[in-house]
C-alpha cells in the first residue's frame, strides 16, 4: 500500500466518535489520519459519492489512493495506521478474530448515540 | 584458607566469568538486530545495546552475589565439587533464562521496527476515485 493519508469520515454529532477521534489524534502514527465529519461540505468535496456508502450507519475510510474501507474494515485500518496498534489490526483481521471484530464494530456503530451519553 | 572460602572464591570467579561471556555474546550479536529495528540508526542501536548490557550485568551479578551463601562448613573436596556444581547449575539456568529473555526483547523490537512496512491486513471494500484535494 502506497497510501500516506487516510481520510476518516465520522459522525461529527456523535460523542463517542469525537472521543475516538481525540484518542486517535494523540497516538503515534505510521500514516496520516485526516478526520472529516461526514455532515460537512469538506466531506462532500473530498468524496462526492460519500452518502451512497451510508456514513450515518458505518465508519467510512478512504485512502489517498482511492481505496475505500467500510465499517469494521475502516476500524481495522484506523488501528493499522497507529504505531502501537498495528499488531492489533493484524490480529483483528485474522480469520479467528474477524467475526468478533465485525460484530463489535456493528454493535458500537448501531448504539453509538446511546454510548455517546458517557462521553 | 578453608575449603568453604575456596568454594566461595571459585563460585564467584566462574559465575562472573560466565556472566561476562554471555553478556558479551549478547552484546556482539544483538547489535545487528537492534540496528535493524531502529531503521539503521546505529547510534541509537548502540546506546540501547549498551543499556541492555548494563541491565544484564546488574541482574546477573546481583543474583550471583545473593546466591553466594552456602550455610554449611565444607570439609571435603567432594563437597566442594557438589556444592559448586549445584550453585553453578542454578546460575547457568538463570543466565539461560535471562539470555532467552534478551533474545525475546530483541525479536520483539525488530518485529516492531519491521511492522512499519507491513501491507494492510485487509482488502479494501471497494476502489473509487482518489479524494479530490485542493
Amino acid at each position: 500500500m502506497n497510501a500516506k493519508t487516510l481520510y476518516v469520515f465520522y459522525d461529527g454529532k456523535c460523542g463517542l466518535c469525537c472521543a475516538c477521534r481525540q484518542w486517535l489524534t494523540h497516538q503515534h502514527r505510521y500514516l496520516n489520519l485526516q478526520f472529516v465529519a461526514y455532515q460537512t461540505p469538506e466531506a462532500k468535496r473530498l468524496f462526492p459519492a460519500l452518502h451512497a456508502y451510508e456514513p450515518d450507519k458505518q465508519l467510512v475510510l478512504l485512502s489517498d489512493q482511492g481505496d475505500l474501507y467500510l465499517g469494521d474494515h475502516a476500524w481495522i485500518m484506523c488501528l493499522y495506521a497507529l504505531e502501537d496498534y498495528r499488531a492489533w489490526a493484524e490480529r483483528l483481521a485474522s480469520p479467528l478474530l474477524r467475526p468478533l471484530a465485525k460484530r463489535f464494530c456493528h454493535a458500537v456503530s448501531t448504539n453509538r448515540l446511546h454510548l455517546s451519553k458517557f462521553f | 584458607m578453608n575449603l568453604t572460602v575456596l568454594t566461595y572464591i571459585a563460585y564467584l570467579i566462574i559465575s562472573i566469568t560466565l556472566t561476562a561471556w554471555v553478556a558479551q555474546t549478547l552484546f556482539r550479536n544483538g547489535r545487528i538486530f537492534l540496528v535493524d529495528c531502529f531503521l539503521g540508526k546505529e547510534d541509537l542501536a548502540d546506546s540501547v545495546n549498551h543499556l541492555l548490557l548494563v541491565g544484564f550485568y546488574l541482574v546477573n551479578v546481583g543474583f550471583v552475589a545473593l546466591f553466594l551463601r552456602i550455610g554449611i562448613d565444607i570439609g571435603t573436596v567432594r563437597s566442594v565439587l557438589e556444592v559448586l556444581s549445584g550453585k553453578l547449575g542454578v546460575v547457568l539456568l538463570v543466565l539461560g533464562v535471562m539470555h532467552f529473555g534478551n533474545i525475546f526483547v530483541f525479536t520483539k523490537l525488530r518485529r516492531r521496527g519491521m511492522r512499519r512496512h507491513d501491507p494492510p491486513p485487509i482488502e479494501p471494500t471497494a476502489r473509487v476515485d482518489a479524494p479530490k484535494l485542493g
